[in-house]
């Protein structure tokens, strides 16, 4: 009679399956609907405001064209309307820390707009840090830097130099003096940067939800 | 205003990042946006040197890990005209849909023989990319003129949005393999290409609408 050993049964390597999504613990959870209904509302919206924001700087861009084209010049910030909304619309110079490509150089150069090159590391001579705890030849050193007998070749070190090309001050005033309003449009998306902070008059949701409902029918009607 | 592309730079491929519900798909068709089918591969930059080498890219500004260009997927831009660089952005239909291989889907053009088309509409991009495929005389699918087995161009649509992406939908939940259409990519016609020098510099002239899927809302 075979023992309890000869008839061990094999373990198995099978990995359970998981368990399917009907079959895991369903837990009720109140306000779950309300914030999977607010998160896509809300990823509905940002994709709409994006488009329209894309509209809206596009027409604030072609205002800041004109008026810089007409007074050939940086223009002066200005406020735009509509309804119950207002918005600053502002102009600024490309931030120094946003460094230009090689085909934004391009582009400016051919348009003889200037820009600036700043050195983030500068070019210099440096003691090797290698003898900078080595008294006996700082000291030797120091003496011989009288006589310039006794330095070792690799005592002075040079520090590459570092740069990045940026807007210059007066890129932006440049710009508006060229003759063509595409080529005006397209340089300022290289050396400024359109902002706008729009605002309601009063704080109305409904009227706003009223009003963005107007733009959506079919998600109403669905 | 023309500007010159003579040498090799990464450019970055215009592409949606944000997704939309079926039921905003008439705000954009009033708008006159237009769609592009969106297909299931993989986005890629397409760069063409004066000499005709063909450099594939992915979107992540990296050399492709998986796949390597073919003599057959190749033929088309070998064949392009002129002595300038050429950069298309393209889906690569390769590994993700049974019976399709080394297939480029084009559906935008950022710089035609050495010209960087930088201030120029979707509109006029693609009708620079259809006249040198030929698109006009080739033959079509549903979603794409037919340049060869290989090289599929755009097509681009006008209205009936939810239609046409309800068909898609169809299709896409009808089988558990891999679909080649994973929903519509709406774009503005109007929109001027800006330098690609970031991931998200033209992203904002476009949005996507998904097919109904487990992973995701919309």
């Amino acid at each position: 009679m075979a023992n309890m050993f000869q008839n061990a049964g094999a373990v198995s390597t099978v990995k359970p399956a998981k368990a399917a999504k009907d079959k895991k613990l369903q837990v009720e959870i109140e306000d779950l609907e309300m914030l999977a209904s607010l998160d896509a509302t809300i990823k509905a919206l940002t994709a709409m405001q994006a488009t329209i924001a894309a509209g809206v700087k596009e027409t604030i861009k072609s205002e800041f064209v004109k008026l810089g084209m007409d007074v050939k010049k940086r223009p002066d910030n200005f406020r735009g309307n509509e309804g119950n909304a207002s918005a600053s619309c502002e102009m600024r110079k490309r931030s120094s820390a946003s460094k230009l490509t090689e085909a934004e150089i391009e582009l400016l150069t051919k348009h003889s707009v200037d820009f600036d090159v700043v050195d983030d590391v500068t070019e210099c001579y440096v003691i090797n840090p290698a003898y900078k705890d080595d008294q006996d030849l700082l000291a030797k050193a120091a003496a011989a830097l009288e006589t310039v007998e006794g330095l070792p070749e690799d005592f002075i070190k040079m520090q590459a130099g570092v740069s990045r090309t940026i807007v210059a001050d007066n890129s932006l005033d440049q710009i508006f003096r060229l003759k063509d309003a595409g080529t005006v449009a397209n340089l300022l998306n290289i050396v400024g940067v359109l902002a706008i902070k729009p605002k309601l008059e009063n704080a109305d949701l409904k009227s706003a939800m009223d009003l963005i409902k107007g733009l959506i029918p079919a998600v109403v009607k669905q | 205003m023309s500007l010159t592309y003579d040498s090799y730079a990464y450019l970055w491929p215009a592409r949606p990042e944000n997704a939309i519900p079926t039921g905003l798909l008439s705000f954009y068709e009033n708008k006159k946006w237009v769609a592009q089918y969106k297909k299931n591969g993989t986005c890629s930059v397409i760069f063409v040197t004066p000499d005709k080498e063909v450099i594939p890219m992915t979107r992540h500004d990296a050399k492709h890990k998986a796949w390597s260009p073919t003599p057959e997927s190749n033929a088309a831009f070998k064949a392009l005209p002129g002595k300038g660089w050429y950069v298309f952005t393209t889906e690569l239909l390769h590994s993700k849909v049974s019976g399709i291989r080394d297939t480029h889907y084009v559906f935008d053009m950022m710089v035609c023989d050495g010209e960087y088309l930088v201030g120029f509409t979707l509109e006029e991009r693609l009708a620079k990319l259809y006249d040198l495929f030929g698109c006009a005389d080739a033959e079509e699918d549903y979603s794409h003129y037919i340049i060869n087995p290989h090289i599929w161009v755009a097509k681009l649509v006008r209205s009936d949005f939810y239609t046409l992406w309800k068909d898609v939908n169809v299709k896409a939940n009808a089988t558990d393999k891999a679909y080649v259409d994973e929903g519509l990519v709406l774009k503005n016609p109007n929109a001027k290409l800006i330098l690609c020098n970031k991931a998200n510099a033209n992203s904002q002239a476009m949005v996507k609408c998904r097919v109904e899927h487990k992973n995701y809302g919309f």
